[in-house]
């Protein structure tokens, strides 16, 4: 059931294309200075990333302990004027993230216009993982009630759910994790993937927020998470990092994570929530 | 398949011969974009923490909030009065958070005799103040008390403060809570209740205009 379909009113909150290489070190500032010139049209805003500080403590004869809070170096970060897209170069990844999604091809465009980018400032050595990371929150209209997600959820997610309504019982949280493998289109090492999806009922957000980037915040409340992570990891060789090579794997994640998504939710919520317009 | 049961004391521990399968067994996408549930699995576990974590900070709040309010008392009313003009509050905004009338106020600012309760009042008052300015170093703190908590919804910690809401202005002070979980947990219709019909936008001339929302 693959397609290519935005619904108007997606639940995905969250989309992040990872591609770790081994670590390049820091970026000097003339090297940042170069890469904010050359995204400069789509990601503008240089916004760094200030990882969560964290608490160091010293403790030795004759003082009391102290405790010190230490704050990790500033992390080079890119975003867009709506505040919707960003690209964060670690030391050791580059992560390319939205709340927006307009659907894969144009992702999967930035991606390459941003690595093109890194790659102009500075070689990296390879690449050891490329993830793609579909976040999704299903709200449901006023009727979907916590215990009334078979409406909406395929049943082979709603495991321990089920039985709450038969013991009169409301099923307030739970999780699932699955995994699972398939091959992936390309020539060795490109040959195999493997998908993370991670599932269950909650309450609020999964994605903060408060976070960095903005996104659209429903006012809080149940929701149904499908939290797919599509990966592909370099096992014997870490292969050259070719961008021709990473946009057709990319592309071979994506089909079934999609794939994957559609059979996970039903026909009603397709159209009865994720395809109605605002009126 | 027959589990392994090992009693040890109080402590019985099942050994299944099929490993767990643990979300940090497998390596993840990480956006820089904090993701609630992705620490995931120990979801329940953290959010039990953090409400008690957050319960004890609340406690610590207001403990700390009552002592100096307690060492606030003993300064005159008068005195009290001037140390909040001093910080910039208007008579109008103390009356409010007090819950008195303005010209109470006036009186008092004049000599009237202040009441227990009222002396209390200010105390309580000027010691919140105190924990603010000193604790959660907010800056000229009179003005943050009139500055509203989201653009466009005209909720301010003066509010907060004259309804009794407390902690949560402690909270909001202290960073330890969002602006939308503050205004949820105040009224969680905030999002209706100040919706604007209008929207901003740069016009066909470049200059800001307004115009109906579609």
């Amino acid at each position: 059931m693959p397609t290519s379909e935005v619904y108007p009113k997606s639940p995905l909150v969250l989309v992040a294309v990872e591609v770790r290489h081994p670590d390049a070190g820091p970026l000097t500032d003339v090297q940042q200075r170069q890469l904010k010139s050359l995204l400069a049209p789509g990601l503008p805003l240089s916004r760094p990333f200030l990882g969560a500080p964290g608490l160091v403590a010293s403790i030795g004869p004759g003082s009391d302990p102290q405790l010190a809070s230490i704050q990790s170096p500033a992390i080079p970060r890119f975003m867009s004027r709506d505040i919707f897209t960003s690209v964060t170069f670690h030391r050791d990844a580059v992560v390319v993230e939205t709340t927006s999604y307009q659907g894969h091809p144009p992702l999967f465009d930035l991606v390459r216009q941003v690595l093109r980018a890194r790659l102009e400032v500075g070689p990296l050595d390879g690449v050891e993982r490329v993830g793609l990371r579909y976040i999704d929150e299903v709200r449901t209209p006023g009727e979907g009630a916590p215990g009334a997600w078979g409406l909406w959820i395929d049943p082979s997610l709603l495991g321990p759910g089920l039985l709450a309504g038969r013991g009169g019982l409301s099923n307030d949280a739970w999780q699932g994790l699955a995994t699972y493998s398939g091959d992936l289109a390309g020539r060795a090492p490109f040959d195999r993937m493997s998908l993370v999806l991670r599932y269950g009922v909650g309450d609020g957000y999964a994605v903060a927020p408060s976070g960095d980037l903005r996104r659209t915040t429903p006012p809080p409340g149940p929701f149904f998470l499908i939290d797919i992570d599509s990966y592909w990891s370099a096992r014997d060789v870490v292969p050259v990092l070719d961008l021709d090579e990473l946009e057709a794997n990319l592309k071979g994640l994506h089909t079934p994570a999609r794939t994957l998504f559609e059979n996970a939710i039903t026909d009603r919520l397709r159209n009865e929530v994720l395809r109605k317009h605002d009126a | 398949m027959t589990p392994d049961i090992n009693m040890s004391g109080a402590t019985a521990e099942l050994q299944l011969g099929t490993p767990r399968l643990e979300a940090s067994q497998h390596s993840s996408t990480h956006p820089s974009t904090p993701l609630i549930e992705d620490a995931g699995f120990l979801w329940r576990r953290v959010q039990q923490f953090n409400a008690d974590t957050q319960g004890l900070h609340r406690n610590t709040q207001l403990h700390e909030w009552n002592d100096r309010a307690l060492a606030r008392g003993k300064d005159a009313p008068l005195d009290l009065l001037a140390t909040l003009a001093d910080l910039g509050f208007s008579w109008r905004a103390i009356a409010r958070m007090l819950n008195v009338s303005v010209p109470a106020v006036q009186k008092w600012r004049q000599g009237a005799k202040v009441s227990g309760e009222n002396r209390r009042l200010l105390a309580n008052l000027v010691g919140a103040c105190d924990l603010i300015s000193e604790h959660y170093l907010v800056s000229d703190v009179a003005s943050w008390f009139e500055m509203p908590i989201l653009t466009e919804v005209p909720i301010t910690p003066i509010d907060l403060y004259a309804t009794g809401r407390y902690q949560l202005l402690f909270e909001y002070a202290s960073g330890h809570t969002d602006t939308e979980s503050l205004l949820s947990h105040l009224d969680p219709d905030w999002r209706e209740s100040y919706r604007s019909d209008f929207e901003v936008f740069r016009a066909e001339d470049d200059q800001l205009s307004i115009r109906p929302k579609d």
